[in-house]
């Protein structure tokens, strides 16, 4: 996942974006910060019903 | 992408919707959720439902503020690194990006400028702290930010 941040941050139009509206890049930034600190998406609860973290769940069931 | 009131109607719809593809324990909870006595709204492109949010509109001083935020993103969100292509995985991505900046935009876009919310989630207030640090270090002549304990706080200057 750290890896699609560091490809968006390379995104000139999408880094624009965010300049352009604060509020977008501070929703950028504080994904960013989420993931390198070492958290999954999958465990904020706004994606709690979308299929990555339905596949967490699977992921987590089979290793136990 | 426009944020629309979610009225009896399109909850029901919504449920009709998402409910199949859901657990029975996340259909419940989200029933449930969408059956508090709070507004809620849906974020919808091209006509399709991309996330879902609660508003608690609270009077304080005359002014009015949001207390607690429930959010949603549809169902149908991937993003897989491993079972998407690179790109595909990227710009769903940075869609979800859009998404949540255009939440936190309509938030701010009331009378009086300022929402606030309150979270318990540890992960959620993460990711407010850093929301909160952006702002205040880069943009202190656009926006006043508090955070403090499970709440943030902003207000837009201009």
């Amino acid at each position: 996942m750290k890896a699609l941040f560091d490809m968006i941050s390379d995104d000139a139009e999408f880094m624009n974006k965010c300049k352009i509206n604060p509020i977008l890049g501070a929703s950028f930034y504080a994904l960013n910060e989420f993931v390198k600190t070492g958290n999954e998406l999958a465990a904020l609860p706004w994606f709690g019903l979308t299929k990555m973290s339905t596949r967490k769940q699977a992921e987590i069931s089979k290793a136990a | 992408m426009e944020v629309v009131t979610l009225d009896e109607a399109g909850k029901m719809q919504l449920l009709e919707l998402w409910k199949p593809v859901l657990s029975l324990s996340k259909a419940n909870t989200l029933e449930a959720n969408l059956g508090s006595c709070h507004e809620w709204f849906k974020v919808v492109d091209e006509e399709n439902i991309r996330a879902i949010f609660e508003i608690r509109r609270v009077p304080l001083n005359g002014a009015r503020y949001i207390k607690s935020m429930l959010l949603d993103f549809a169902p149908d969100l991937d993003i897989n690194p491993e079972g998407q292509s690179f790109k595909e995985a990227s710009e769903t991505l940075k869609y979800a990006i859009e998404v949540l900046g255009y939440i936190f935009s309509h938030l701010l876009s009331n009378d009086t400028k300022c929402f606030k919310i309150h979270n318990e989630h540890s992960m959620v207030r993460m990711f407010f702290f850093s929301f909160a640090e952006y702002l205040a270090k880069r943009y202190p002549e656009e926006y006043d930010v508090a955070f403090y304990g499970n709440w943030l706080e902003i207000t837009a200057k201009k």
